[in-house]
């Protein structure tokens, strides 16, 4: 080997080793992505009310959801859509693997796990001022009205990877976070989110059945109050909007608010298209003609997104920025009045339901002559279909619906019906979803799950 | 688009096209010599047949040219004496003659080439770490030479992969002219990222499929057919980890590298194609006698026939209906493609331009002020310019440079309410009052512009010591434009979308090698390293409620919002090889690759992925008797692996409007400090070889893959608050395949040559863990499960028309294993009962191709007529017809029309469950519209003729002349639309299923290809 041809090949294997230190050297493995926020990032003072607000937004993306389900299981709406789970839900069907079922857990969960995180993060940011910070008020009232949800519309629920517990775990949950909130809104003068705390324990304690209780909380809460959840345009609209307005998924035709209560302010919404057969129930294969009413508005111009239904177009929230109550006063009427009716106090319940219609500048109601039953479809002529009624038009798609009809074993759960057969029974509340049964050892063998 | 900008599109491209023709022009200097001449023939060794556009040449004095037509050459001006013809063709060996030249006179050397692809002498680059040769490798390696884009009807470089690569399954996603194809390499081997494989054009890694979805299209491009077909040479496909250790991380669903053309010593040699033909699409969905309007495409005025007096009450007359009578027609196709090639002793160069419009099959008529709508179809440009130097002895730098622009205008389609064939197939009971035109109002365009460029240096240094050296940049940059005009009947005040996403890869590769031989072995010793910077950026904006008519910006709407992406990922890793010969016949391979990653955690480290093979070449020992021909027995262990996706190794937030807007943060993802790849292990074992002279060459391979550690986005507990996923290594999946391959040449005759080809491969991906979850949901009851213990109603279950379900005859007790992914729905459980359907959960089977079949054959004859056909089939997989189950919910599905008709007349009650569960709307299921999609299509079928030389004018030196089709004829049993038409398919998700797509096209051209 001469000279040259081995400083030829050492020269090689020095510009290979150059090379593998240039690449090892320059790999400066670095993700760079400027839209992510690390989490150490976040504990500065001066985000706090950004926490808040992320915290909030969790919450709000659950309340449209519920309402949107909740509304195609019950009478509030009736699903004349084409997505999977629209005819399986009007039949009043729905089970643990269903998607829905799911989110719906998941959301509720994340809602106050995330408020619960936000406090934890307060409290080391801000320390001892916290206690005092108007934005703390707000996040146990979010943690509170998630429990609440959660009580009112699942069977059974389950904490932390917990046990298998009665759905009034959740409603002790939320007064507790009530509580909370009313304790830090009354140290920071938080009027307001001290107001919702009250509303949120009386809707709880209607849920432990502490009527007593109930009406005395919901006092707190004037009949013009209204706490919501809130939704924009552009950054979360509304679900039911979107899909009555954007698409025909769900609408008015069929159901109590079109069939009984037709004309009430309280259930607004415009037919976009008139069936061809005037016979009822009509026959879908005659078609269905625009009213031209609703020309422009998406899908919903004139017919469901099934193409078999006329489209009626629920009203109430009648843009995609519209909110959705969360607690408000003129429920509180309705649970004072209610609390009324379970002592058999038919004249305070007269009275109450009165404040609640004065506020909608409608007629006022005469003393029932009795308490009497629940009817369906609803004769009105006692206090409880009275009640029936305004409850239903009070908080209508509201994501309410399935509690009352639950709890009040309304007679709609044994085969009622909006368009095409019902089960009998109709589903009262939301089964355990599927996905908690697989993760959670401890419930895995429950009844709930098996 | 407004016209203008038409205008200056072409003349963009005019001008273009002219620089590149200058440029060529200016390039090569003919030569000019009269001292004597080289004539002969260039022939297949196989088959005797010419072999035109082979290089011949004498390189030491910068002489060449092509073969004509009948493989004829003639070399003037070549100084007298002594000198050595070489012979390159794309995909053959190269072969040299020395040969005397005397003065003034002639000498002949005539050659005989040997494929590629049966030579164990041919050499590949692609996974080996240097150039090696095939009978070295132990895995398998597939070559598609330049031939098959010279001589085949190639639209997409993906149809030159269709029946031709073993292992590959090639998806066609449905007829929109422009919509991308996607590519799996043995099936699938990962859940929760692409099964994609890596692509590099002249070793500069390229993106492997599209930017953004065409939302209102449901499809989207793949700058992989960006790439001009007429400008490759060749391309290499390997499969699996066991070959494709050496790229690493993201190399598990394989690697496909195309080789483009390089220049040749010798005058500029040109070459110019022009392509006239057309679209066109048959009759649609159900046989016409049930289905005389074609699902109410083919005929949107249909009044009726002797079946139909009154017309089809469920496709009734759609008043929007074009003068044509239909929403189909004949899509015009034309292309030109223009080249040369040329060089000298140092130098050469190839430089290309193309330019192709291609018109889909949509009648989209004239809206209602009497405008033409948008036409579907698309319109493209290629430029390219390769040029090569040899600055010092062993020393040659490549420098390949291509750019291409497409525009794409699309029609709605696929699930989308405002969709062309959603709202055309359902009849009356669809969205638009069944005036469907008005749909075609909306504007839907992409725009691409793909830019590569790309340095190779090649140091063959003395004493066997070499280096490869790759670095180039690929510039992609996809724009997608949406507009609802003011007026649109679905929001009236008008919308208008754009999105655009730009990525920048930058590729840094290197390797070097030592070969030495010591006592009869030899040795190679091989190192490098390769380093890869992704950068992704993009904005979408949304404009909203326009205050008029006109054309729009963003700006335009009263709302408007917008978001953006940027990220940059970096990669990096380096390689040690061994490879040992004994005797030039027996191969040990051993190698190491290291790797890191961006998106691998803080507490991960770097990967490692071994590899080891080995290769025997049996047939030459001395026991092999030489008629038997060539065999070489190979078997090769190697892993690879895929990162996880960007920041799922860290804890983050988001930002989002919160109340009214205002600012918040929610929980992104929690993060994963041990995140690592999942890795891909794999061995194989197989042969090859060729006999009976070399008229019958064969492969065959069977493998096994294993990916363990897989990405799996883990649910996390929702009653423990965080909801969401977390990629965690939990999963384990495994794939086994053969693959079998047959050429043959059956006659080889000097005036008739036929050969016949036939391929079979087969994959079988099965989840094994999932890592405590049972199951996934990847939308359209596609799912990932994971193992279950067989039951006995699983065992004994009902099943459907004799199809059976995943698990079907399991014995209780024992583990059932789903494929990668899965159907999953309702069947019904007592079909010929006479009452209601009761339903059971049943999985179905994979959802992606299980095996391909590959046919192909082609007959010359005369040496100058040439017919060749492919054939494919896949099948072994189930497709939901979400068309069938949604018509049928709104009783608009012929095929359901007896049932709908006993219902209608109140006899329900006489149907059966089978009959019900199929086409009765009240109680139809999902999974009863699920079947097998096995299919059979001629994909291909050309006539070529070579024009006689003595019909050329003198300037010309070869033409031919080619009729050529695509999509021709398609067997199946599906029931659906078609087997290929795939909703959201080119987006690269696992999930499939067709609903309310346009079906794959069908292609007619005339081509006219003339060297001069």
């Amino acid at each position: 080997m001469t000279a040259i041809n081995r400083k030829t090949r050492l020269g090689s294997a020095f510009a290979s080793a150059a090379f593998g230190a240039l690449l090892l050297s320059a790999c400066d493995l670095e993700v760079l992505n400027p839209g992510r926020i690390l989490d150490e990032d976040l504990n500065t003072r001066e985000l706090m009310p950004i926490i808040v607000s992320g915290a909030s937004a969790e919450f709000n993306d659950i309340v449209d959801d519920y309402s949107f389900d909740i509304a195609r299981l019950t009478d509030d709406l009736a699903g004349t859509g084409s997505y999977f789970t629209t005819g399986k839900y009007r039949r009043g069907v729905i089970d643990s693997e269903d998607g829905d079922v799911e989110t719906a857990w998941e959301q509720a969960h994340e809602a106050a796990w995330a408020a619960g995180g936000a406090w934890e993060r307060l409290q080391n940011v801000l320390e001892g001022d916290a206690n005092s910070f108007d934005g703390a008020a707000r996040l146990f009232v979010l943690m509170g009205s998630a429990h609440r949800m959660l009580g009112e519309n699942f069977c059974e629920v389950t904490y932390d990877i917990g046990p298998l517990q009665p759905r009034t775990a959740a409603f002790d949950s939320a007064i507790a976070a009530f509580n909370q909130a009313v304790t830090i809104g009354s140290a920071a003068g938080a009027t307001n989110f001290v107001t919702a705390a009250h509303g949120g324990i009386a809707q709880a304690q209607v849920g432990l059945g502490n009527w007593t209780a109930a009406a005395q909380s919901a006092s707190m809460v004037p009949t013009e109050f209204v706490h919501n959840a809130i939704y924009h345009l552009t950054a979360n609209s509304n679900v039911i909007w979107n899909e009555s307005w954007g698409r025909a998924e769900v609408g008015v035709w069929a159901t109590p608010a079109q069939t009984v209560y037709d004309g009430d302010p309280r259930a607004p919404y415009t037919i976009c298209g008139q069936w061809n057969d005037t016979n009822l129930p009509p026959d879908p294969d005659m078609g269905v003609t625009p009213t031209g009413t609703c020309t422009g508005q998406g899908s919903g111009a004139h017919q469901g997104a099934d193409g078999l239904t006329a489209h009626y177009r629920q009203d109430k929230y009648n843009e995609a920025g519209s909110d959705v109550a969360v607690v408000s006063g003129k429920e509180m009427r309705l649970i004072e009045a209610e609390a009324a009716l379970m002592s058999n106090d038919l004249a305070t319940f007269t009275a109450k339901i009165n404040e609640l219609r004065a506020h909608y500048d409608l007629d006022p109601i005469e003393q029932p002559a009795n308490a009497g039953a629940l009817e369906y479809p609803n004769a009105m002529d006692d206090a409880w279909s009275i009640l029936d009624r305004e409850r239903y038009l009070t908080l209508w798609m509201e994501g309410r619906r399935l509690w009352d009809l639950g709890r009040w074993n309304h007679p709609f759960q044994n085969g009622g019906t909006l368009i095409g057969p019902g089960a009998s029974p109709r589903v009262s509340c939301l089964p355990i979803p599927e996905i908690e049964c697989t993760l959670n050892p401890e419930i895995q063998n429950s009844a709930a799950c098996t | 688009m407004s016209e203008p900008s038409v205008r200056t599109r072409c003349a963009t491209t005019h001008l273009l096209l002219g620089a590149a023709l200058t440029a060529a022009l200016t390039v090569g200097a003919p030569l000019d010599a009269q001292t004597g001449t080289v004539t002969g023939t260039v022939r297949n060794a196989t088959n005797g047949q010419a072999i035109a556009g082979a290089q011949v040449g004498i390189t030491e004095l910068s002489i060449g040219i092509l073969s004509n037509n009948v493989g004829r050459y003639v070399l003037v001006g070549v100084p007298a004496g002594t000198h050595t013809v070489e012979v390159r063709y794309i995909g053959y060996t190269t072969e040299s003659m020395e040969i005397t030249v005397p003065e003034g006179g002639a000498a002949t050397a005539d050659f005989e080439l040997r494929s590629d692809a049966i030579s164990l002498e041919g050499v590949v680059v692609t996974g080996t770490a240097g150039a090696a040769r095939r009978r070295e490798i132990g895995n398998s390696i597939s070559s598609i030479s330049g031939e098959v884009f010279e001589s085949q009807p190639i639209a997409r470089v993906a149809d030159a992969l269709q029946g031709r690569t073993l292992g590959a399954t090639i998806l066609n996603n449905g007829g929109q002219v422009g919509a991308g194809t996607t590519i799996k390499l043995r099936g699938n081997n990962s859940v929760s990222f692409s099964n994609s494989p890596l692509v590099y054009v002249d070793g500069v890694r390229i993106r492997e499929r599209g930017l953004i979805h065409a939302v209102e299209a449901n499809q989207q491009t793949n700058p992989f057919d960006d790439i001009n077909p007429a400008d490759i040479e060749r391309i290499e496909v390997i499969k699996g980890a066991s070959a494709t250790t050496l790229y690493g991380t993201e190399a598990s669903g394989g690697v496909i590298q195309v080789f483009t053309k390089r220049g040749a010593a010798g005058r500029p040699a040109w070459s110019l194609t022009v392509d006239q033909g057309l679209n066109n699409l048959g009759h649609i969905g159900p046989s016409a006698d049930v289905n005389p309007t074609g699902l109410g495409m083919n005929n949107c005025s249909f009044g009726g026939n002797g079946s139909f007096p009154g017309g089809d009450s469920q496709f009734p007359v759609d008043p929007s209906c074009p003068t044509s009578g239909s929403w189909l027609k004949n899509g015009y196709v034309q292309n030109y493609n223009l080249s040369v090639r040329g060089g000298a002793e140092r130098m050469n160069y190839f430089v290309s331009a193309k330019w192709g419009n291609e018109a889909g099959v949509f009648d989209t008529g004239t809206n209602e002020q009497g405008v033409s709508r948008p036409d579907q179809g698309q319109e493209s440009w290629n430029l390219r310019g390769n040029f090569s130097f040899a600055p010092a002895e062993g020393v040659d730098v490549r420098l390949n440079n291509y750019y291409t622009h497409k525009e794409v205008t699309w029609v709605p389609d696929g699930n989308n309410a405002e969709g062309l064939l959603l709202n055309v197939f359902r009849g009356g009971n669809d969205y638009t009052n069944d005036e469907d035109g008005k749909l075609l109002d909306m504007d839907i365009t992409s725009v691409n512009d793909n830019f590569t460029s790309g340095v190779n240096v090649i140091w063959d240094a003395d004493h066997g010591i070499s280096h490869r050296f790759n670095t180039g940049v690929s510039y992609v940059r996809n724009t997608y434009f949406e507009e609802k005009p003011w007026g649109y009947f679905y929001v009236q005040q008008g919308e208008r979308e754009t999105r655009e996403r730009t990525r920048r890869t930058l590729t840094f590769d290197y390797n070097g090698s030592w070969n030495r031989d010591f006592f009869g072995v030899s040795s190679t010793f091989s190192w490098g390293g390769q380093m890869y910077n992704d950068f992704l950026t993009g904005t979408t904006g949304n404009g909203r409620d326009f205050a008029g008519p006109g054309d729009k910006v963003l700006q335009s709407g009263a709302i408007t919002t917008a978001s953006e992406a940027n990220s940059t990922i970096t990669s990096g890793g380096f390689f040690l090889q061994e490879m040992i010969g004994i005797a030039d016949r027996l191969f040990l391979t051993g190698g190491l690759r290291i790797d890191g990653h961006s998106t691998f955690g803080s507490d991960f480290g770097l990967q490692p992925y071994p590899k080891a093979s080995v290769s025997y070449v049996i047939s030459d020992e001395s026991f092999w008797p030489s008629s038997f021909g060539t065999l070489k027995l190979r078997s090769a262990y190697g892993a690879s692996g895929k990162a996880p996706g960007i920041f799922a190794a860290a804890r983050t937030w988001t930002s989002v409007a919160g109340d009214n807007g205002r600012p918040g943060v929610t929980p992104d993802n929690l993060g994963n400090p041990d995140l690592g790849p999942e890795r891909t292990l794999e061995w194989e074992v197989g042969l090859e070889g060729s006999t009976l002279n070399d008229r019958v060459t064969f492969e065959y391979q069977y493998y096994n893959q294993s990916t363990i550690d897989a990405l799996i986005a883990v649910t996390q507990l929702p009653s423990a608050g965080f909801v969401g996923t977390q990629l965690e290594n939990v999963g384990e999946l495994s794939t086994t395949g053969h693959e079998i391959l047959v050429n043959a040449n059956i006659l080889g005759m000097d005036n008739f040559s036929w050969d016949v080809g036939a391929s079979l491969s087969t994959n079988r991906s099965r989840v094994l863990d999932l890592g405590g979850l049972e199951s996934i949901n990847l939308g359209w009851r596609n799912y990932v499960r994971a193992p279950t213990e067989c039951t006995t109603e699983m065992a004994n279950g009902g099943s459907f028309d004799g199809n059976g379900y995943v698990g079907q005859g399991c014995t209780p007790g024992e583990m059932v294993y789903f494929p990668l992914p899965a159907f999953c729905h309702d069947r019904v459980q007592n079909p010929e009962e006479v009452g209601a359907p009761r339903y059971e959960d049943q999985c179905l089977g994979a959802t992606t191709p299980t095996r391909t079949i590959g046919l192909n054959t082609a007959v010359t004859l005369g040496g100058r007529v040439t017919m060749d056909m492919v054939w494919e089939g896949q099948g072994g997989h189930w497709l939901s017809s979400g068309t069938a189950y949604q018509n049928t919910r709104r009783s608009v599905w012929p095929l359901c029309r007896s049932t709908f008709d006993a219902i209608a007349a109140g006899n329900r009650g006489t149907l059966t469950a089978r009959e019900r569960a199929l086409c009765d709307p009240s109680v139809v299921r999902y999974g009863m519209w699920t079947q097998p999609a096995d299919f059979f299509k001629l994909r291909s079928a050309s006539l070529n003729f070579r024009i006689p030389e003595e019909w050329l004018p003198t300037q010309l030196r070869a033409a031919t002349l080619r009729l050529q089709g695509r999509n021709l004829l398609t067997f199946t049993d599906f029931e659906g639309v078609d087997p290929e038409a795939f909703e959201d398919g080119s987006a690269e998700v696992l999930f499939r299923q067709e609903y309310y797509n346009l079906p794959p096209i069908r292609s007619f051209l005339l081509s006219l290809k003339v060297d001069f």
